[in-house]
């Protein structure tokens, strides 16, 4: 199935992810603006990384739709992937390559031309300041030059779409300003659209032009900061205090919630 | 404590079971083609047993000497085992780390970890070996005490092992200063494939297939009885078992008293060792990784050598942007795993395994001509034994190099999963990648078998093009299970071959070689016999059922393939 919608990279409809009768992501409905940051912010267990991975491919969905750039994933999953990065929150890259075998690599699972992947590996490998390490085994790269080089990886191929899955875990102060500024620039410049989930609220605070909050699988808000302070009460209230308005629960449905998880006792309704 | 300790790793076994885990197959998968392996272990081990007490004057010592070989080829196996588990055990495994930093007294730590190894390398004795002993037991009409007392020995018998290598490998991480894990298992198999050398060539089966060469019945008595080491358990342990299996209460106390006591002293002088050593080795181990090592010093001037020689990074990629071809994706995985086995040296330790199989194989098959001279099986029934034999040769070379391909990846496969590379192409890449060795191997050693037999070339022929089809066959096959029980978790190959999806793949192998041998049987027969007669007539059943027999592996390898790729996706 194809879908021309000029507006949304990704569209999600009624994605539900179900692990035996623990329901991850409840019927997600979501769409998301070609060339901006989209904030996805939830508390633990949320359904966050759960929804980012069945939108680049590393879960299958249990029902849904899931749309990129106009296509079904489920119809077309090589285009779809082909259009989309992903940068996890752990770097586990192949350790026994250096940095510039590991990109080319990379070139090679996106067909990229020789000329193309030769151009890119040099601007990434300035960019994120690894080509003195070019050469070096990957293994012997401390954890925040190895999320450097997962984030040369997944920009290679000049997707369209960037998924990040908590962007600042484990870069210095530095690598925090680097990839704040990097953001901005990938959307407002080269018009790419990031998906990111984060628990850093400052990041999304800072970059996020949209943000979806999702607790126990569903969006319970989403907005501009500004229209989720009005939403929430908070209006002059940091995104922190948003957040925790927001995805306040009462005892009785955290119970619920942890029933519904677990099984071990039954939920009261 | 230690039950603590040890009942986590079991419940983390159990919830590897659970239905949400993608388990719910793996238990009656598991338990189908045990008890069909059991009892095929079991009618063999019963056959061969009762065919020896037929011989006469002979017959008992016969089923001495088989009992005798078992132990001795366990012992190897279990040796082996132990090496690879203790070692990753003791050091390497990821809990290690989170269990040292709680209050658990050294003692109770090194216990419960000694266990462990031990159930984890042991188990196939237990399984496997039990079968034989029952089987030969029933042929003797043994009486009930002796099935009951195999618990009781076997149990001392698999202890012995795991002690001496878990004292082995604290002496590694001790003295060989600051070096890389990797590196001991290196020396560990060169170790283990002494002691599996010296054990297979202690059985010396040769002159059990050649009577003919003894010069006195005396003598063959001699060979028979004759223990194989007084130092080795095994021979312990034939020394308790045989006088219980006919009937005798009167065991040598002697070697009863060896068999218990020696893993109780091995274990004790291991806990007594580990006290003061033990933090000094896994800290050791801990160092090795991060590259302090000769061989990773060797291995990285090899690197910046082999870089700098082909220029500069500015040069390279000129070199790639002049290349006007897209980057094959295919040819990209197949060179990054290639990369990664030359420089990973715990996939090297692989080969010394392979030179084992291939050593023994020449070695007896030397002796298996022997025995076709003397028409013991005649120069057919040698040319199938050749054939059944290679072809499980290369079932084992496809569980050490095809079957931890998947595996290998390991947290690094969202790479794949994320990538615009279908599940399929990524398995054919594994395929493609890895079949060349076991298709050389199985190559050399078909013809090196049948040539040194004169065996006609239209024998050869064939024998060349099934060995083949298995090597593709069983080589998908090997891939196949491999992604239905993969092990992401698990960086040691060693450990991924010798796991339980390892073993459901050669039981699988195994079982899809006897079927296309059987199916071929009188087509490859009439055929290679018509090349000397000049009659090559063959029925139409024998043409269906051959042609059957030889698509069998290629329609085995393309299933499991497929089930392969449908179970990496229902994974995730």
């Amino acid at each position: 199935m194809t879908e021309q919608n000029s507006e949304h990279i990704v569209s999600l409809r009624k994605l539900r992810k179900q692990y035996g009768s623990f329901t991850a992501v409840d019927g997600l409905n979501l769409e998301v603006p070609i060339g901006k940051v989209f904030g996805v912010l939830g508390p633990n267990g949320a359904g966050k990384t759960t929804s980012l991975k069945m939108i680049t491919g590393l879960l299958e969905p249990t029902s849904g739709t899931i749309i990129i750039d106009g296509v079904d994933t489920s119809v077309d999953p090589t285009y779809t992937k082909s259009v989309t990065g992903f940068i996890p929150d752990r770097p586990y890259v192949y350790d026994k390559l250096t940095a510039f075998e590991y990109l080319r690599f990379i070139g090679g699972l996106y067909h990229m031309s020789g000329e193309h992947a030769a151009r890119r590996i040099k601007e990434l490998l300035e960019l994120f300041e690894i080509s003195e390490w070019a050469d070096g085994l990957i293994e012997s790269f401390s954890h925040g030059m190895k999320q450097r080089v997962v984030f040369a990886g997944a920009l290679l191929p000049e997707p369209k779409l960037l998924v990040v899955d908590e962007p600042m875990v484990g870069l210095d102060p530095k690598g925090h300003r680097l990839v704040k500024k990097l953001f901005k620039s990938l959307t407002e410049e080269d018009g790419m659209t990031i998906l990111l989930s984060t628990h850093t609220l400052e990041v999304a605070e800072e970059v996020c032009d949209e943000i979806a909050i999702v607790n126990h699988g569903k969006i319970v808000a989403q907005g501009s900061l500004s229209e989720l302070r009005e939403k929430s009460g908070e209006d002059d209230g940091s995104l922190e205090q948003v957040f925790l308005k927001i995805t306040e629960e009462s005892k009785q449905e955290r119970d619920n919630a942890v029933s519904q998880r677990f099984g071990n006792t039954e939920p009261e309704v | 404590m230690i039950w603590k300790l040890l009942f986590v790793k079991i419940q983390a076994l159990r919830g590897g079971f659970r239905k949400g885990q993608g388990g719910r197959h793996r238990i009656p998968a598991f338990l189908i083609l045990s008890i069909f392996f059991w009892f095929m272990l079991f009618r063999g081990a019963n056959w061969l047993a009762f065919q020896a007490l037929g011989v006469q004057l002979v017959g008992a010592l016969l089923v001495q000497k088989l009992v005798s070989i078992t132990f001795l080829v366990f012992l190897g196996l279990l040796s082996f085992s132990n090496v690879v588990t203790t070692f990753s055990t003791f050091y390497l495994a990821d809990e290690l780390e989170f269990l040292r930093a709680q209050p658990i007294p050294k003692d109770q730590l090194f216990t419960a970890r000694f266990l462990e190894a031990l159930g984890q390398s042991s188990w196939v004795l237990f399984v496997f070996g039990l079968p034989i002993f029952f089987g030969i037991g029933m042929a003797v009409k043994s009486p009930w005490y002796y099935y009951v007392s195999l618990v009781g020995i076997l149990i001392p018998f698999v202890a012995i092992p795991t002690a001496i290598a878990s004292m082995l490998s604290l002496g590694l991480t001790n003295i060989l200063a600051a070096d890389r894990a990797k590196n001991a298992f290196m020396f560990m198999g060169i170790a283990t494939f002494a002691v599996l050398f010296i054990v297979i060539r202690a059985m010396r089966p040769e002159q059990l297939l050649n009577p003919d060469s003894f010069e006195s019945i005396g003598e063959i008595i001699s060979l028979l009885s004759a223990p194989s080491s007084i130092w080795l358990p095994s021979d312990w342990c034939v020394k308790v078992v045989m006088p219980l299996m006919n009937g005798d209460l009167n065991v040598d106390l002697n070697a009863l008293g060896m068999l218990v006591l020696t893993p109780s002293v091995l274990f004790f002088t291991a806990l007594w060792l580990h006290r003061p050593y033990y933090a000094r080795g896994y800290s050791k181990a801990q160092e090795g990784r991060h590259g302090m090592s000769a061989v990773t010093k060797a291995r990285d001037w090899f690197l910046k050598r082999k870089t700098s020689r082909q220029a500069s990074l500015e040069q390279r990629l000129h070199a790639l942007a002049k290349d006007v071809k897209v980057v094959s994706n295919l040819k990209q995985l197949i060179r990054k795993d290639r990369t990664i086995f030359v420089r990973d040296p715990s996939q090297w330790s692989q080969l010394i395994i392979v030179i084992a199989i291939l050593v023994i194989y020449l070695v007896n098959y030397k002796y298996f001509q022997i025995a076709a001279d003397e028409k013991l099986f005649g120069d057919a029934g040698l040319y199938f034994f050749n054939l059944v034999a290679c072809g499980f040769v290369i079932v084992a070379l496809g569980g050490r190099f095809l079957f931890p391909a998947v595996s290998l990846e390991g947290r690094s496969f969202w790479l794949i999963m994320q990538a615009p590379v279908t599940l399929n192409d990524f398995l054919k890449g594994k395929l493609i990648g890895g079949i060349l060795p076991t298709v050389v191997v199985g190559q050399l050693l078909i013809w090196a078998s049948n040539l040194l037999v004169y065996q006609n070339m239209l024998f050869c022929i064939l024998a060349s093009l099934i060995i083949f089809i298995i090597a593709i066959g069983t080589g998908a096959m090997a891939v196949g299970i491999g992604a239905i029980y993969p092990q992401f978790h698990n960086a040691n190959s060693a450990k991924i071959a010798s796991s339980f999806g390892a073993v459901i793949y050669m039981i699988l192998g195994m079982i899809v070689i006897l079927v296309m041998i059987v199916l071929t049987f009188r087509f490859t027969l009439n055929l290679g016999n018509g090349f000397e007669s000049g009659d090559y007539t063959l029925s139409l059943t024998q043409i269906i059922a051959g042609v059957i027999g030889l698509i069998t592996p290629l329609i085995a390898g393309y299933l499991f393939l497929f089930f392969g790729e449908k179970s990496l996706r229902k994974r995730f």
